[in-house]
């Protein structure tokens, strides 16, 4: 957790430093009439005030818990998953919805568990029927189909 | 008024609508079924299903979505001892002791019954209480929106449990992302680095959707739990006239607690539950049986839980201040709608809101006759696996975001923010803040400068209103209230952890 907080606090500091950078170049101020860049500003410089208070609570913080287990299986699962889902949102205006959700939802089931491919089989095909009923039949929004 | 709510149900009573309020009520209980889907969850996954409905039908769906979610907890808490939602952490203690004592069913016929009273007080209380403060709220202007944003936002403090810091700090985070796209005053596009997509903002159902449902889902998909098996009967018990009458008095007070703390922007229903339990410790005249197994120990806390979704809603409708975190994304569900809440939604579409008043009305009134009738299949559903389940989840998060404006952008802004939510989750940053932040930061600075306007750069607008005054002050209660709060629970568990303190 403490190694968390300071790896979190460099991206907030960065975070503020980009709105700091950025605004520079917005509209003033028209007389005593805040411009578009005054309420960003003043987030930055508040939230990098907060940054700072968490780093010094940070510092006697005696927590040393282990947030990720990067040998254990947990942790590939998930980027697995992520990646498979990112894939499938990419792909998925390509391939079309009715033919690629089935194929992703048995992989991501089988990355999970890799038995009973049978049940995993059945329940793909019955979650595509039900999200295309539902999404593209009842409620008329269209979902990607095939390109080709 | 009558009238108006008379209409309400007619507006609702047509098959269709009524249709859609029953599945939302199953699909509710399921989704608090299942232990690691929350309601908040469950309402986030399912708003994008009602954009290609009319607003009365999609709202009415969404209540019977949190009417059954936060009751559905109860039913993997007294089977499986492990709650379906937070709201559902009390009846644990209780509701799990009578189902080894082979009483589940017991338990669950009086979860049941006691969230039907609590829910269905507190969508009374709404109906009659709402339309009086939204007249109070239509003398408001520009300072006091912008006084009422910052109370709103002050609510971070509370939201955030332990970690105010880091709830602050998500908080802001929140209002920065909530600045991207064109200035409210002015039209200049800020932080949209050329994208049209950034010109109108970030989505918010999108950011939703990734931050509680997806990054819910990996915490899910990374550790994944055993299957569970359900070995205790639930067939035909329910309690007798005798044990009943004993609960009644709990079931109203529980009632009562759940309405006022969910009037109460912030606190939601899991605080409502153990504030009712609490009660229920001091007053029962079981007192000492508590915790061993007694059916006021499932009434106090499930009639406070849904007790929480009406009075939830009456800051949300007649404010624009979400009551808790469900109607925080109800919020946003209402906006693209486009309803604008606030007291000239009750002006503007009172049929919208009569109609939403009797929707809940009926879906306390679905609940019981669901809750009742289907235990036992709820019960299986409990049993579903996480590899199968988990996959479902992701996929629906990528079909709900892309149904929004047919945009493989918003996906993207979906899945960066489920990362991102994940982070937040490992790292204890509350989550709640940001999409709070996200919903009134742009409120805030609308009102702020738009009030600088109308005094010409002069800050007296602000002080010089009562209104104004007295959200101001309640803002200033509301963090410095959390902030010792909080300093005062550390320093009990200090004392505790040195053995110097007898716990509660």
């Amino acid at each position: 957790m403490k190694i968390g907080n300071y790896v979190a606090a460099v991206f907030l500091f960065a975070l503020c430093g980009s709105v700091w950078y950025l605004s520079a170049d917005f509209p003033g101020s028209q007389g005593n009439i805040p411009g578009p860049a005054f309420f960003p500003r003043g987030l930055a410089l508040v939230l990098a005030l907060l940054t700072g208070l968490l780093l010094y609570t940070n510092r006697n913080t005696s927590v040393k818990e282990k947030l990720f287990d990067f040998h254990g299986p947990g942790i590939k699962r998930a980027l697995i998953m992520l990646a498979t889902t990112v894939a499938y949102s990419f792909l998925v205006n390509i391939v079309g919805f009715i033919l690629l959700t089935p194929l992703c939802l048995l992989l991501m089931m089988l990355i999970m568990e890799p038995e009973k491919i049978v049940v995993k089989v059945i329940a793909s095909v019955a979650t595509t029927a039900i999200l295309y009923l539902v999404f593209e039949v009842g409620l008329n929004v269209p979902l990607p189909a095939w390109s080709f | 008024m009558a009238e108006l709510l008379l209409h309400g149900f007619e507006t609702v009573l047509q098959p269709g609508i009524l249709a859609l309020l029953a599945a939302g009520v199953i699909c509710g209980i399921i989704i608090g079924a299942l232990p690691g889907l929350t309601a908040t969850m469950g309402v986030a996954l399912l708003t994008p299903l009602t954009f290609g409905m009319n607003p009365v039908s999609g709202l009415v769906m969404l209540v019977g979505i949190y009417c059954g979610a936060i009751y559905g907890g109860s039913i993997s808490a007294i089977l499986i001892r492990t709650p379906g939602t937070p709201a559902a952490a009390a009846t644990v203690i209780d509701g799990h002791e009578l189902a080894k004592k082979g009483e589940a069913g017991k338990a669950l016929w009086m979860s049941t019954v006691a969230s039907f009273c609590g829910g269905m007080f507190s969508a009374l209380c709404l109906a009659f209480i709402a339309p009086q403060l939204a007249k109070v709220a239509l003398s408001f202007s520009s300072p006091e929106y912008f006084a009422l944003a910052m109370f709103g936002l002050s609510i971070i403090s509370s939201i955030s449990g332990d970690q105010v810091l880091k709830g602050l700090i998500a908080g802001f985070c929140g209002l920065i992302l909530a600045m991207i796209g064109m200035d409210p005053i002015t039209g200049f596009p800020r932080f949209t680095f050329g994208d049209p997509n950034f010109l109108s903002g970030i989505s918010f159902i999108p950011v939703l959707i990734g931050l509680f449902a997806v990054s819910e889902a990996f915490a899910s998909a990374e550790s994944m739990l055993k299957k569970i098996d359900i070995d205790v009967n639930i067939a035909g018990m329910w309690p007798s006239w005798a044990e009943i009458k004993t609960c009644i008095k709990t079931i109203i007070k529980g009632s009562v607690i759940g309405t006022i703390i969910g009037i109460i922007p912030a606190a939601g229903a899991d605080v409502a539950a153990f504030v009712s339990y609490g009660e229920c410790k001091r007053s029962s005249k079981q007192a000492d049986k508590l915790g061993t197994g007694v059916l006021e120990g499932v009434a106090a806390p499930e009639s406070a839980n849904n007790g929480v979704t009406g009075g939830a809603m009456i800051p949300l409708l007649t404010l624009g201040i979400p009551g808790d975190a469900v109607t925080a994304v109800m919020l946003g569900a209402l906006m693209l709608q486009g309803l604008r809440p606030g007291p000239m939604l009750f002006k503007d579409n009172a049929d919208v809101v009569f109609a939403l008043f009797a929707g809940l009305i009926l879906a306390n009134v679905f609940m019981l006759i669901f809750g009742l009738g289907g235990l036992k299949l709820f019960a299986k559903v409990i049993m579903v696996p996480k590899p199968i389940l988990v996959p479902i989840i992701f996929i629906l998060c990528v079909v709900g975001s892309y149904s929004i404006d047919q945009r493989v952008f918003d996906v993207g802004v979906m899945l960066v923010f489920g990362v991102i939510g994940y982070f937040m989750q490992k790292l204890k940053f509350p989550i709640s803040p940001v999409v709070l932040a996200l919903i009134l930061g742009p409120m805030a600075e609308r009102e702020l400068r738009t009030s600088l306007v109308l005094s010409q750069g002069s800050l007296d607008i602000f002080f010089t209103r009562p209104i104004t005054l007295l959200l101001f002050g309640l803002t200033v209660v509301s963090i410095v209230g959390s902030y010792i709060a909080q300093v005062r629970k550390q320093k009990k568990a200090q004392a505790q952890a040195q053995g110097g303190c007898p716990a509660d």
